[in-house]
C-alpha cells in the first residue's frame, strides 16, 4: 500500500496532474457505458436517457472543481457568461478541446445550441440503420444540462443531429425572465 | 467572549445536509432558531446572489441579534452561518475552508448528489476547521 492509498478522500491535491489521457481507454470505457445501457433499455431513448443520467452525474460534480480552478470563490449569474464557461472550460476538460460552436435561436430566446462537428467521444461508436436515431452524445447533453442546473439555470437539453451533433438548451421561464431585470 | 455559530450546509433543493454549532452557550432550543432563522434567509440569500458574482455573500440578514452570513458555491450548494458577533473574516475563511473539501467529497463517486452527509470524516473536518476559527467549542 503506496502512502497515496492512505490519504484520505479529503486530502487530495486538486492539481490538474497529468494532462493526457489515453485516447483507446477514453473511447473503450464510453463504448462500454453505450453497451451496459442498451443491454439494460427498452428502447433507443431509454439508451439515450440512460447515457445523459450518467453524464448529469459527471456534470454535477465538475463545476465546483472547475470553476474553483479557473477563477476561485467567484460565480457566473448571467446565461452568456455559464455557457461560455461550458463551451470553453468544461468541454476543454472533458473532450480536448472547445466546443466548435455556440448559438442562441432567433426565434425564441430560451433557446440556446451548441454545436459539435465530431463529439470525440462519438468518433468509434458506429450506429447501425435500425438504430440511427440514437445519438450518443446524449452523455454530453446530460453533462450540460446538470452544469446549468447546478449552476442556478434549470433547464432542459436535447441532443438532437444536425450539423454534426447539436444541444438544444431550453431554459425555464423564470431564467430568462430574470436576465432581463 | 466568544459567540455563538451555527453553520449549516444546504444543497441544491433547499435541504439541509450538514448542520453543526460551535461554542453553544444556551439551552437547546437555540439549534431549532438557528434552524428556522437560517431557513428564513434563503430567499434573502437568493436575491443577493443575483447580484454579486462573488461567492461570498457576507451578511445577507438579521434577526433580532443574530446575524446571517452566506457563501454560495458554483455549484449550488449554500453554506449558512447564524451568529451573534459580526466576524466577517473568520466566517469566510471559515466557508473557504470548508469550500475545499465540500469540492473534494462531491468528487467522490459515492456520494450521492444532494444526499445527506454521512461521512465521518468530513464531518471531522468540519468541527475541525471550526474551532480553529471560533475559538474552543
Amino acid at each position: 500500500m503506496s502512502r497515496d492509498e492512505t490519504k484520505s478522500i479529503l486530502e487530495r491535491s486538486l492539481s490538474k496532474g497529468n494532462q493526457e489521457y489515453s485516447l483507446s481507454l477514453y473511447t473503450l470505457l464510453f463504448a462500454e457505458m453505450v453497451r451496459y445501457c442498451q443491454d439494460r433499455a427498452n428502447s433507443l431513448d431509454d439508451v439515450a436517457d440512460m447515457l445523459a443520467e450518467m453524464g448529469k452525474d459527471v456534470g454535477w460534480r465538475s463545476i465546483d472543481l472547475l470553476y474553483h480552478r479557473e477563477k476561485k470563490n467567484k460565480r457566473d449569474n448571467k446565461i452568456l457568461d455559464i455557457l461560455l464557461f461550458i463551451k470553453k472550460t468544461l468541454w476543454t476538460k472533458l473532450f480536448g478541446k472547445e466546443a466548435d460552436k455556440l448559438e442562441q435561436a432567433a426565434d425564441d430566446p430560451r433557446n440556446y445550441y451548441v454545436i459539435e462537428k465530431e463529439p470525440i467521444i462519438c468518433k468509434y461508436i458506429s450506429n447501425p440503420k435500425d438504430k440511427s436515431s440514437l445519438n450518443c452524445a446524449a452523455f454530453a447533453g446530460g453533462v450540460i444540462e446538470a452544469t446549468l442546473c447546478a449552476g442556478g439555470f434549470p433547464c432542459k437539453v436535447t441532443t438532437h443531429w444536425h450539423k454534426g451533433t447539436t444541444f438544444m438548451i431550453q431554459f425555464d421561464e423564470s431564467v430568462v425572465d430574470r436576465e432581463k431585470v | 467572549m466568544t459567540g455563538s455559530y451555527y453553520f449549516a450546509l444546504v444543497g441544491g433543493s433547499d435541504r439541509p445536509l450538514l448542520e453543526t454549532e460551535f461554542n453553544q452557550r444556551r439551552e437547546k432550543e437555540q439549534r431549532h432558531l438557528c434552524q428556522l432563522i437560517a431557513h428564513a434567509s434563503l430567499d434573502l440569500l437568493e436575491a443577493r446572489a443575483r447580484a454579486t458574482s462573488q461567492c461570498f455573500l457576507k451578511s445577507v440578514d438579521r434577526f433580532n441579534e443574530w446575524h446571517i452570513s452566506a457563501y454560495l458555491t458554483p455549484g449550488g450548494a449554500k453554506f449558512i452561518m447564524v451568529h451573534d458577533q459580526i466576524n466577517e473574516d473568520a466566517v469566510r475563511n471559515f466557508f473557504q475552508d470548508v469550500n475545499d473539501i465540500w469540492l473534494r467529497l462531491r468528487l467522490n463517486p459515492f456520494y450521492n448528489p444532494d444526499g445527506e452527509i454521512k461521512n465521518k470524516s468530513f464531518l471531522l473536518r468540519v468541527r475541525a476547521i471550526g474551532q480553529r476559527y471560533f475559538g474552543s467549542a
